[in-house]
């Protein structure tokens, strides 16, 4: 049930319309079983054991970690148990997620080594588990925000299976924290008529990003794609550098949408989007880009990682050696190496996604190791990080930079990847392959040239917002509250384009996978 | 151990972690008011702000200080 199918809102308009009418106390029970309903009309229902396992995995470790808090502050054995009881937790549910997603990544890795020696493994098929990236990390976040003491344990595991399977978030995310949303879960939610139309605007303007600009973009790039012997050499980047708007109105406008459902429920679910396109830097950009699996990834892997024992040990042999300044970042980059492999690899079973997250990592140790004789240069050429042709050059070298991993994002394989970027460089130009483009910009499959109008105008539209965004000004946001006018004018014409995207084919949501 | 003994003691870490003479640190200070505060550096500041005063924060704590106010108060629970 995709979320822009008519079957999800009518879903959904049911369950607000029992919710809003039911006491608090049984509120989020019906939001547990519309979740548990959501999930069998989603994968396998036998597959609910997955998460089922997760969660009750998860809740008695942190009843354990609640009832000997005191006594771990005391005595060295108690510790070591919940030190125990810990590791054992994380390795059953990473080892879960492991299994799940990763096993053929590692038969089809074994085959291709060792394929000479005679030993091939089978692919193995399991029954496809649905949003186990999304659960895990939410509970392992909870099991370890118990275990250091921030959160109190969930005395009852229907209400931490509730924070598991969300449904709005339940398939895309974003990963929110047992601290963002525990609460908020369990409240008493009444009909409230203004957040119910922000929530409605909300997904009407993530509807506009799938249906206007991602569907259509998706047209263009997949029939690039499908050849790229054909649309080669600076093709290539075009076509990357339309996934890349597609890959962000798709994901973005993902996130619109169910934070705004959620929103009707009264449910504040945290922001994953911040104008991203829009950063100067690739670490900026993925501070703004996917923000919940960049924080978990830093909270919980890479912070407990760089303090670990063997880290800063390694740091203080590390700045004997090299002196202070480059000493101390050594093991900052080795632990960054962790995050960016594991960020890669969360996001699918091929070594092209390890690619994509080692790729941005190399970008940004580069641009650490040479952040001084960046500064010597621009003090020489006089920039200022004010000027305006910079500020553009900056977020060009960053939409560029994040093409380039995208193309291992979208390509088939690792092999690929490589096979695409070497097409890349070929300097031929045909005037039939850019008439084949053209042909593909105004196909019937985007809805002809009132097609490529109508998403040209949606993406200025989401563009304009995302530079309000940015640059964090409401002046427009409030010029658009208080002339009633205009603001009607702007909701006809989001309605109007979405209308006339509604016959674009629907395409899944690229994050839905996970 | 007081709270300005603790800032007096603490702005010298932040002054050798971040290689700058001028940074005086308050309890409203967050990573946004030093340029080099970044999630890169944060755990290089954790680890000799823990080391200058002897004290360990537990990872729910470095991932939970939203200023140096609150910093200060930890170290304040464990000299």
């Amino acid at each position: 049930m995709d979320i822009t199918s008519v079957g999800f809102y009518i879903f959904t308009g049911i369950v607000l319309l029992i919710y809003w009418n039911l006491p608090q106390k049984y509120q989020w029970k019906l939001l547990l079983a519309a979740g548990a309903v959501f999930y069998c009309l989603n994968a396998h229902p036998a597959t609910i054991v997955y998460l089922a396992f997760s969660v009750v995995t998860v809740y008695y470790a942190v009843c354990y970690f609640e009832r000997t808090g005191e006594q771990a502050k005391k005595s060295q054995e108690a510790a070591a148990g919940r030190r125990r009881v810990l590791i054992l937790t994380l390795a059953a549910n990473a080892g879960l997620l492991i299994v799940l997603k990763y096993t053929n990544l590692g038969v089809h890795t074994w085959n291709r080594l060792f394929s000479g020696r005679g030993i091939i493994l089978n692919e193995v098929h399991w029954l496809e588990p649905l949003a186990v990236s999304f659960y895990t990390l939410q509970l392992i976040a909870y099991l370890l925000d118990c275990y250091w003491g921030v959160a109190p344990a969930e005395k009852n595991v229907f209400r931490l299976a509730l924070f598991a399977s969300y449904f709005p978030q339940m398939v895309s995310g974003p990963i929110s924290r047992y601290s963002e949303i525990g609460s908020q879960l369990f409240e008493k939610h009444d009909i409230d008529y203004d957040r119910v139309v922000h929530g409605l605007k909300c997904i009407a303007w993530g509807l506009l990003k799938k249906m206007a600009v991602s569907n259509r973009v998706a047209v263009v790039v997949n029939a690039m794609w499908a050849e790229p012997d054909v649309y080669s050499g600076f093709y290539i980047w075009i076509a990357a550098a339309g996934f890349v708007i597609q890959l962000y109105t798709d994901f973005s406008g993902c996130m619109d949408i169910v934070l705004g459902v959620s929103e009707c429920f009264g449910i504040y679910l945290p922001e994953n989007f911040r104008a991203p396109l829009l950063s100067k830097t690739i670490q900026e950009f993925w501070q703004r880009w996917h923000i919940t699996l960049g924080g978990w990834l830093r909270d919980y892997i890479m912070n407990p990682l760089s303090k670990s024992e063997a880290m800063v040990s390694l740091g203080k042999k590390c700045r004997e050696k090299f002196g202070k300044k480059k000493g101390k970042q050594i093991p900052v980059y080795l632990s960054m190496f962790a995050v960016w492999f594991l960020m890669g690899l969360w996001h699918g079973d091929s070594w092209s996604f390890v690619a994509q997250g080692l790729w941005f990592w190399l970008v940004i140790v580069l641009g650490q190791m040479m952040k001084g004789i960046f500064a010597t240069w621009k003090k020489k050429l006089h920039i200022s990080d004010k000027n305006f042709a910079w500020q553009m050059f900056q977020i060009v070298r960053t939409f560029l930079v994040f093409t380039v991993g995208s193309l291992f994002f979208r390509a088939d394989s690792l092999l690929d990847a490589f096979h695409r970027i070497g097409l890349s460089t070929q300097m031929k130009f045909s005037f039939g392959v850019f008439k084949d483009f053209a042909h593909l910009c105004y196909s019937s499959d985007l809805g002809g040239k009132p097609g490529l109008l109508v998403a040209a105008v949606s993406f200025l539209l989401i563009a304009a917002v995302d530079v309000c965004i940015y640059m964090k000004s409401d002046r427009v946001f409030r010029f658009f509250e208080r002339h009633r006018v205009i603001r009607w004018a702007g909701y006809y014409a989001l309605v109007f384009l979405l209308i006339l995207s509604l016959d674009i084919r629907a395409q899944e949501f690229l994050y839905a996978q996970f | 151990m007081t709270r300005e003994e603790i800032y007096a003691k603490l702005n010298e870490v932040f002054q050798d972690v971040f290689d700058d003479d001028t940074i005086t640190v308050n309890d409203a200070t967050t990573a946004d008011d030093i340029e080099d505060w970044d999630s890169l550096e944060h755990i290089n500041l954790i680890v000799a702000v823990e080391n200058a005063f002897g004290v360990k924060f537990n990872m729910g704590q470095v991932n939970g200080m939203k200023n140096v106010g609150e910093m200060v108060d930890i170290i304040q629970e464990k000299v």
